[in-house]
């Protein structure tokens, strides 16, 4: 291979080293001819224009902007300071208790949210013996003591979207509606009669379907569950992990533990649509 | 930062702490494992702080290209993605991390040399960076050979390099 095949060669080699999608042998490969085209050459050329940092750059331009959710920020800064003040005792039962106290609190919190007692919401006000807050896992997904005071929120928008479930057939006879301002872009499903799942298991992933983004491929709206305590409808925040443009359809799916990237949609629970 | 200055660090989770959201999320697949890969990029940044030099890159830049980094590793190390063999260990480790030619990577020329790369192309790498596909993936959604997806990427990347020299506004002094 003579001097500018190799360079050829090892440039097409950076690029997958760039995207991650270097084979084992091209691994191999890449090593030595990096040095080599380094001692023929000798020209800085090649690290002008950096391929990894065009890759990272391409991958902050293209990416969502979303924010670190407060709780893990919390748990960075905690670590960050760690990291530079080792810790030099251990945890006391006392902080581990509070910390115990403090959960069962919140799991209070997220009980019976006020809004469900108004008649705006009546497409199964007569079914609610309870009414349980479902936390996303995933984690722009909000959740928490938010939930109540954000479909109050998107409620305030004149022009929100109203879309009532229905079933598709299937075992799960699903009631509810999905709350969608465009305006605030946010959402909120109202759901019940979905079967409870285990989250070893499977889950339930929310699909929103944007013709005005992509008229092939649903937006990811997030991944819930439905506890096994529920007995009446549930609140859950809805993640979109992209922009929404004009939500046409929400589609309930659902797959393995976590969500997927893509769904095959093999299980269609519910679909809400204009 | 590289000091442990905790206003620094504090001021780095604000300004950075979306981007790294941003790059776990898409890599991971559950809310889980995008906390614990933030956390271990993270804990990466303030071990490599003093290897940030500002001629050589951005603050962004470096953050973002240790953050995917990072991210590939920790794919590699989930086992996931069989089409995606990204790293040495060795590579992987911060110890030898550099952003050695980022200097004259600007955000808006990367972007606007994106914008001349054919339409088909620019969705590939839409899909790749803004959804976080694997090349499998982009095959199944495409239709396209597995290879064919590979080698559009690596050739719209260069394709991109070039245009980007083309863009570039400083004057060639080599001539």
């Amino acid at each position: 291979m003579n001097s500018p095949n190799k360079q050829e060669r090892l440039e097409w080699l950076d690029a997958g080293r760039a995207l991650g999608d270097l084979s084992p042998e091209e691994e191999a490969e890449w090593k030595p001819l990096a040095e080599v085209v380094s001692e023929e050459d000798g020209s800085d050329e090649l690290f002008e224009f950096s391929l990894d940092a065009i890759v990272a750059t391409l991958e902050q331009g293209l990416s969502p902007a979303v924010s670190l959710p407060e709780e893990l920020k919390d748990q960075i800064s905690a670590g960050a300071k760690d990291f530079h003040q080792p810790a030099d005792r251990e945890v006391t039962k006392g902080e581990v208790n509070a910390r115990g106290d403090q959960a069962e609190e919140e799991n209070e919190n997220i009980l019976r949210p006020s809004f469900w007692s108004r008649p705006a919401i009546g497409w199964a006000a007569a079914a609610v013996l309870a009414l349980l807050l479902i936390v996303q896992s995933r984690p722009d997904g909000g959740g928490g003591a938010d939930a109540p005071s954000l479909v109050e929120q998107v409620e305030r928008d004149p022009d929100l979207l109203r879309r009532p479930f229905a079933g598709t057939g299937e075992e799960a006879d699903p009631v509810g509606e999905v709350l969608w301002s465009d305006t605030q872009k946010q959402g909120v499903m109202l759901l019940g009669g979905l079967p409870e799942n285990d989250p070893t298991v499977s889950q339930y992933q929310l699909w929103i379907v944007d013709p005005a983004r992509d008229d092939v491929h649903p937006v990811d709206g997030g991944v819930f569950d439905i506890p096994a305590s529920t007995s009446g409808p549930v609140v859950v925040p809805i993640a979109a992990t992209l922009p929404i443009a004009d939500p046409a359809a929400f589609v309930i799916t659902v797959e393995q533990p976590g969500g997927v990237v893509v769904s095959k949609q093999e299980q269609v629970v519910a679909i809400a649509k204009s | 930062m590289a000091l442990g200055e905790p206003k620094a660090m504090e001021q780095c989770i604000a300004s950075y702490g979306g981007l790294v959201w941003s790059i776990a999320h898409k890599y991971s697949r559950s809310h889980s494992d995008a906390e614990d890969l933030v956390q271990e990029i993270f804990t990466a940044l303030w071990r490599s702080a003093s290897r940030f030099d500002e001629s050589a890159g951005s603050e962004t830049t470096f953050i973002g290209m240790l953050a995917r980094r990072r991210a590939i590793d920790w794919l590699r190390k989930q086992g996931r993605r069989p089409d995606f063999e990204p790293l040495t260990p060795n590579d992987a480790e911060m110890s030898t991390f550099s952003h050695q030619g980022a200097a004259k990577i600007d955000h808006g020329i990367v972007m606007g040399a994106l914008k001349r790369l054919p339409e088909e192309t620019q969705k590939l790498f839409r899909f790749h960076f803004e959804r976080g596909l694997s090349h499998s993936e982009i095959a199944d959604q495409t239709g396209m050979p597995l290879g064919t997806v590979k080698t559009r990427l690596r050739s719209g990347l260069l394709e991109l390099r070039t245009y980007m020299k083309r863009l570039d506004p400083q004057p060639n002094t080599s001539l």
